[in-house]
């Protein structure tokens, strides 16, 4: 496979809207504490959609739900469904782990694994699916270019992962997700560990990545959302029950022009 | 729409099927042994616990009867003398290494404590032997005596195993004790060494006599030290400068013995023993858990 | 036996120097306590200096030919630890490896698997087994597991692996397989109790990096959870490996007291902590008494390399945070 050919995502044939995400009625629970509560979003394919909101609002969580990271931690269930491509990732014949390879995600802090080198870090996830050499190779380099990352580490690709600066760690974890051929790329604050220098690659790489993925970031830098998305969510966390969705709309309105005056004061600042 | 083939995925679910099932099967397989040899102890050594057991001494070899007492009342004696011998230095070790062993010296001595935790318990039990059995001509000018290997000996061996452990257990609970209630003791014009003794040091006894207990069960299972120091007796002895027998001992004289009745006792006096360390295991960590403060 | 309690090293000594008025008994106590804490350095390197001492006739007669010769002749006054030495470690390295299998196995049960109420009462077991006196293994080796390796498992094995180098001979119930087994399940406590540390230890952030890719649990533990604790579970291991090194009479019981290089798992042999045991008290002349202390001198050098060893690793590990172990 070439390298072109290896970075082209396989695409769906039947399904329209095949990489869009359709949330309903959603509440998601830790034990006996809400942590949102019926949701109803589309998040659509080949977009970024930004879920921004005050601490405690329930962004992560929802975005959890997505992959089904949420269930990891125990005690933690869902109710209301979850769609991907049309498929309800939280059928009973649906193997968890199937989902995640689907749904990637990037995390707050960069966490490539210390004990391997960033070529091995890189192809973790493609070489679970079954690959290897030179294709394996192929995607590896593919998924290092289009994170932008490729150029710095061409000529140390063997040292250890940690070795990189912070940047290029969460970079690094870009590419690893990406390498793994996903169809979304969750995105939980990846930018909040990172310098400003760092923030604003990342952010040019979210904008390239919505050409082939959908993309959801969750970030509390409302700045960032202006610049990065196409959609908004705006979540806020009201009553103690539970996070609710208060507007989504395309980020302009969102900004500009609100329905809800809680977004309005939100994003003007007012609180949060 | 998926990306991974499904033989893949297959193939990856098996894997895992098969890995959780030996890891499964480890973490029982992990206690099986702990629980066939309690159920051997309970039906080899419950049917031979006779009330002789405890009230008599042993009989002349192949006689069957008699019991070992002498080695349980051996196994108290040397318990003492260990604790004597032994408790004053680990304390007082492990409070330097807690309140004054902050540089080099105390790096060196934590080391060396450490190291002695290492050294196995017939090592030991050589060590005690050329420095003291051997020398016991200059002793028993003192004493009066007469032995070579004593009581007194294996005691001295026993409070060297339990030293570093009872060190290294009394600082930490010293470390464990807030600088606010040193401070405050100081505050108040006490010295140092007063705020140790009066303040500190009650404010960990709790867990420190957890970690006695835990040493004395420790202590009271060993029998490699004693072989060439209290060397084991068949006859009753209270005699602190005699040879003395101890249940350890005795149960692995027996074991190797070729009288059926020595194997019952060994059955039965390893079920006293076990039991004896069980008790004191688990209610150390009984102690460890009350709230008393 | 365990007590994990985090170290944190305060530095109130430094500040101490301000606030605690000292009086004048204060350098008295500080100088009898320290001369105590002095007395443990005196204390080891007194036992080395009277272990050579005591055993310098035959470190003077034999020197290092004594790691190689394997004669053993007490009459005679000729005297090798080869066969002891190999059988120190055919069986400590035997242990090790089922030892780490199984223990790295339930440590990994007891982290990733168990339910609290499984995980609870099942690692206090383990700890219990730690707490059963050598002894008591020794006798429970002689009268349950030696007579089943000769009558079950022994059979059973060379008949489907009696093909294999070291697999032969008469299935005594006494041997090279009686201490291996009875080792091993006498480091399980030791390996398992660290394992489990440190696995535990291993950052959310990591296994939930490999399981955001579409990783199975065992391929979480295998690429993200295992890598990470190597060092540490190591670091266990090899404290196991010491404490099957200097076991002493669980193995003297089971061992079978052969002076023979042993050449397969039915064979007797000696270990050296159990040929000390053993002929300790009925030498028959000084140079026997001198060569068993020589023994005793290896052995100790030999236990304080591989436990520091392993010391550096579990302490690179869990960095700084001690754990106590009471063995």
């Amino acid at each position: 496979m070439s390298i072109e050919q290896a970075a082209r995502p396989a695409t769906s044939a039947a399904e329209p809207d095949g990489r869009a995400v359709d949330v309903r009625g959603l509440t998601a629970w830790y034990g006996a504490k809400v942590g949102v509560r019926d949701v109803d979003i589309r998040f659509p394919q080949e977009k970024v959609t930004a879920i921004i909101g005050p601490s405690g609002c329930g962004k992560s969580t929802l975005l959890r739900c997505l992959n089904r990271m949420h269930e990891v931690v125990k005690g933690a269930r869902i109710e209301g469904s979850v769609r991907v491509g049309g498929q309800d990732i939280y059928a009973r014949s649906i193997d968890a782990a199937e989902i995640r390879q689907r749904v990637g995600m990037v995390f707050q802090r960069p966490n490539p694994f210390p004990t391997m080198s960033i070529w091995d870090n890189a192809g973790v996830g493609a070489k679970l699916l079954g690959h290897r050499g030179s294709e394996l190779s192929d995607m590896i380099e593919s998924a290092l270019r289009r994170a932008g990352l490729w150029d710095e580490v061409r000529d140390k690709l063997r040292t250890p992962a940690i070795d990189l600066s912070g940047g290029q760690q969460q970079r690094l974890c870009i590419a690893r997700c990406i390498a793994a051929r996903p169809e979304v790329i969750l995105m939980d604050e990846p930018c909040s560990a990172l310098d400003p220098a760092a923030t604003i690659r990342i952010e040019d790489l979210m904008r390239e990545l919505a050409r082939e993925y959908t993309v959801i970031i969750v970030t509390h830098n409302m700045h960032q959302a202006a610049r990065v998305s196409d959609y908004t969510a705006f979540m806020l966390a009201e009553d103690g029950a539970g996070g609710r969705l208060v507007e989504f709309a395309d980020t302009d309105t969102v900004f500009t022009n609100p329905s809800d005056q809680r977004t309005e004061a939100y994003v003007t600042g007012r609180f949060g | 729409m998926i990306a991974a083939t499904s033989r893949n995925r297959r193939r990856r679910r098996i894997v895992d099927t098969i890995a959780s099932a030996a890891i499964t099967g480890a973490g029982i397989g992990v206690i099986v042994p702990l629980v066939v040899i309690l159920l051997f102890l309970f039906v080899k050594g419950l049917p031979a616990l006779h009330v002789d057991l405890f009230t008599q001494n042993p009989g002349p070899t192949g006689v069957a009867g008699g019991g070992i007492k002498s080695s349980i009342v051996g196994s108290v004696l040397l318990l003492g003398l260990a604790l004597v011998m032994g408790l004053p230095p680990a304390i007082a070790t492990g409070v330097y290494l807690a309140e004054y062993g902050r540089g080099r010296l105390g790096f060196v001595i934590r080391f060396l404590v450490d190291v002695l935790a290492g050294v196995p318990s017939i090592t030991i039990g050589i060590f005690v032997y050329t420095a003291v059995v051997l020398n016991m001509g200059n002793i028993n000018r003192f004493t009066g005596g007469d032995q070579k290997f004593t009581a007194f000996a294996g005691g001295i061996a026993l409070a060297l195993i339990m030293l570093p452990i009872v060190s290294r257990v009394t600082e930490e609970m010293l470390l464990l004790v807030p600088q606010m209630t040193r401070e405050a003791s100081y505050a108040l014009g006490v010295p140092k060494w007063r705020t140790i003794l009066t303040v500190v040091l009650p404010a960990a006894s709790s867990g420190i006599m957890t970690g006695i207990v835990l040493a004395s069960a420790r202590v009271a299972g060993e029998a490699a030290p004693l072989l060439f120091t209290a060397l084991g007796n068949n006859f009753y002895s209270t005699s602190i400068f005699r040879p003395i027998d101890a249940l350890p001992l005795r149960i692995f004289t027996y074991a190797t013995g070729p009288f059926p009745y020595q194997h019952d006792q060994a059955w039965a006096g390893s079920f006293v023993l076990v039991m004896m360390v069980l008790v004191m295991s688990i209610g150390a960590r009984l102690l460890l858990r009350r709230p008393g403060r | 036996m365990q007590l994990t309690e985090p170290r944190v090293r305060p530095d109130f000594q430094h500040a101490e120097g301000l606030f605690a008025r000292h009086g004048r008994l204060e350098p008295i106590f500080r100088g009898a306590v320290t001369l105590v804490a002095l007395s443990v350095l005196l204390l080891v390197l007194l036992m080395v200096y009277e272990l050579a001492h005591q055993a310098w006739p035959a470190i003077d007669k034999f020197g290092l030919r004594f790691l190689w010769s394997r004669e053993w002749n007490p009459p005679k006054e000729r005297f090798g630890a080869f066969p002891f030495i190999v059988g120190t470690l055919v069986t400590s390295m035997l242990a090790l490896g089922f030892g780490t299998v199984v223990g790295v196995g339930a440590a990994l049960f007891l982290v990733e698997f168990a339910p609290a109420w499984v995980r609870v009462p099942v690692s206090y077991m383990v700890e219990l087994l730690a707490a059963i006196p050598s002894v008591v293994y020794g006798l429970w080796g002689v009268f349950v597991l030696g007579p089943w390796i000769q009558h079950t498992a022994g059979p059973y094995i060379l008949d489907y692996l009696g093909w294999m180098p070291f697999v032969h001979g008469p299935p005594l119930g006494v041997g090279i397989l009686a201490a291996v087994l009875i080792l091993t399940i006498m480091i399980l406590p030791t390996i398992v109790a660290i394992s489990r540390d440190v696995i535990s230890a291993v950052p959310r952030s990591q296994r939930e990096g490999i399981l955001a890719l579409g990783a199975t649990r065992w391929e979480m533990i295998r690429i993200a959870v295992l890598p990470y604790a190597r060092s540490g579970v190591l670091g266990a291991a090899i404290l196991g490996l010491a404490r099957a090194i200097g076991e002493t009479l669980a193995v003297a019981l089971v061992i079978g007291n052969s002076t023979n290089v042993p050449d397969s798992i039915f064979s007797p042999a000696y270990t050296m902590a159990s040929v000390i045991a053993n002929q300790f008290r009925e030498v028959e002349n000084d140079m026997h008494r001198a060569a068993l202390i020589y023994i005793g001198l290896l052995l100790l050098l030999i236990t304080l390399i591989v436990n520091a060893i392993a010391r550096v690793l579990v302490w690179r590990v869990t960095k700084g945070q001690i754990t106590t172990v009471i063995e």
